[in-house]
């Protein structure tokens, strides 16, 4: 069975298109990249998926069950977390505060094993987090979506705002938590660093699917290649 | 002597003047729009009170409490009534300001038709009957009362907001909406819970407000919205400990204006508060907390 299965997917904002027909699919411990230009509807698309705005047609399959029109914290009992873009925090509230909060929906309280996999944390766990560097407030994000000890991961923008250091530490730790059993949907600016991430990508114009593979593949599509690769 | 005696009396207004507005930031931090009937929540704890002083005898200290939970009821069942599905209305924000707008002047009319429109007031000594000594100079008891009153039940609020898992949940709706809607807030019920306790603390000064205002009329409510905006601008809108610093601003700027230049003193305050706009628009403590 497939961990995400999204079909024909659209979503009306302001009485415009802003997603068509748009469909994916994940497996158990897929990472899975969304690329596209700004505008094309990549946040959209996890905003969607999180519950955070209506879907106008479609559905979405959540380990086969159909969640297309629960509410977002229904989907965070259902496994399905969320990074959004920007810091992703909440600036007036401490990084402990933010990563209890991060686990209410389970009542999980227990941050040790998210601060494992974050040790930079360890120190700022009583800082707000608006105080934090940029690299700081996202792994703050990362550990507040992982308090919910989900299944499926969403992270919007994994790059934005962070220096390319800061951002490749960042994208190194999708695989040790992909190990952990989650699945993750990454959205992208930087097509190179998104490829050496993930087991499949698609990318989204104008609200709309148009390539889809593995990197292998989409490396091997001239279309591909000549408008996101050439000149990058 | 005088500068001291205007010092003294600035802290122990701008006290009251902080918990007078607490209420007013806390519904803006929630629902990001100034709820225009807040002084006419006063004026009803004020007429509540004094209601309850003359009927029952009832210590106004004790109606600063008697008149919450009633408020905080009446306050989450608006919010669940009209104020939440108003949030799905293509402009929420204006629609509010006219809807607590039209609250406001409901509010004073029927206070007028059944109450009249006669100031109220209620003595002194139901408080404290003698003057407070201090540094050598004499102030009202009730001053005194007042402003030791404010500073537990602000307390209260700030209890509320940073040690318990509600009022965490609200500073977070506070934050950002969208992203405690994310991790599985339920928006709506905080904020409505939040709306009420808002409206109750409100209430609650509106208890002791008469002793500090000379009594309470019930067309006080505007000018009483338009004070608590002032202190809530200076200080920070949306953040609740820059209230307490902005009221005690607002009452020392009010009492050195009156000392040294009685005619501009119902102007200077809101001239502090457009200096405030034009240097720092976030408010005295707006940078500080937001940074940190």
């Amino acid at each position: 069975m497939q961990k995400l299965v999204v079909e024909d997917l659209g979503v009306v904002l302001g009485g415009k298109e802003v997603l068509k027909s748009v469909s994916i699919q994940l497996q158990h411990i897929d990472i899975v990249g969304v690329v596209g230009a700004n505008g094309a509807g990549k946040t959209t698309l996890l905003n969607a998926l999180a519950g955070l705005i209506p879907v106008a047609q479609g559905r979405v399959y959540l380990d086969g069950n159909d969640v297309t029109h629960t509410s977002p914290d229904e989907r965070l009992r259902r496994s399905i977390s969320y990074v959004p873009d920007g810091s992703g925090v909440f600036s007036t509230l401490t990084v402990r505060e933010n990563l209890i909060l991060g686990g209410h929906i389970r009542q999980s309280t227990e941050i040790d094993s998210v601060l494992s996999l974050l040790p930079d944390l360890v120190d700022c766990l009583d800082r707000f987090a608006g105080s934090l560097t940029a690299f700081q407030r996202r792994q703050c994000a990362f550990g507040r979506a992982l308090m919910s000890q989900p299944s499926l991961l969403m992270v919007d923008e994994l790059s934005l705002g962070l220096s390319p250091i800061s951002a490749d530490a960042l994208a190194r730790l999708l695989p040790d938590i992909a190990a952990h059993g989650v699945a993750i949907i990454v959205v992208e600016q930087d097509i190179d660093r998104v490829l050496s991430l993930v087991d499949r990508a698609y990318v989204l114009e104008s609200g709309t699917v148009t390539i889809e593979g593995t990197p292998g593949e989409l490396l091997s599509s001239r279309g591909f290649v000549e408008r996101y690769l050439w000149g990058s | 002597m005088l500068f001291e005696y205007a010092i003294v009396a600035g802290v122990l207004f701008g006290l009251f003047y902080s918990f007078l507005s607490i209420g007013l930031n806390l519904v803006f931090g929630v629902q990001r729009i100034v709820n225009l009937a807040h002084g006419d929540v006063i004026m009803i704890g004020g007429f509540a009170s004094w209601e309850l002083y003359y009927t029952y005898h009832l210590n106004p200290l004790i109606s600063v409490v008697v008149v919450i939970p009633p408020t905080v009821l009446v306050g989450y069942i608006i919010y669940r009534l009209v104020i939440g599905p108003l949030s799905k209305a293509k402009d929420p924000e204006m629609l509010s300001l006219i809807l607590f707008f039209g609250v406001s002047q409901i509010l004073e009319a029927l206070v007028t038709i059944f109450l009249g429109n006669n100031q109220r007031s209620i003595p002194d000594s139901s408080l404290i009957s003698k003057p407070v000594q201090f540094l050598g100079q004499s102030y009202p008891g009730v001053w005194w009362i007042v402003a030791a009153a404010s500073i537990p039940m602000m307390g209260l609020v700030l209890l509320y907001l940073y040690k318990t898992k509600l009022g965490t949940a609200t500073r977070a709706i506070m934050a950002d909406a969208v992203e405690a809607a994310a991790v599985g807030i339920d928006v709506r019920k905080v904020s409505a819970i939040t709306f009420g306790v808002g409206l109750g603390i409100t209430a609650s000064v509106g208890a002791i407000a008469p002793f500090m205002l000379g009594g309470v009329d019930p067309s006080e409510g505007v000018n009483l919205t338009i004070l608590a905006f002032a202190v809530i601008v200076i200080g920070s809108l949306g953040n609740i400990a820059g209230t307490v610093v902005g009221g005690i601003i607002f009452g020392l700027a009010l009492e050195l204006t009156q000392l040294y230049i009685p005619s501009w003193s119902s102007l200077i305050p809101y001239a502090l508060l457009l200096i405030v706009l034009l240097v720092k628009p976030s408010g005295v403590l707006g940078r500080r907390l937001r940074s940190a």
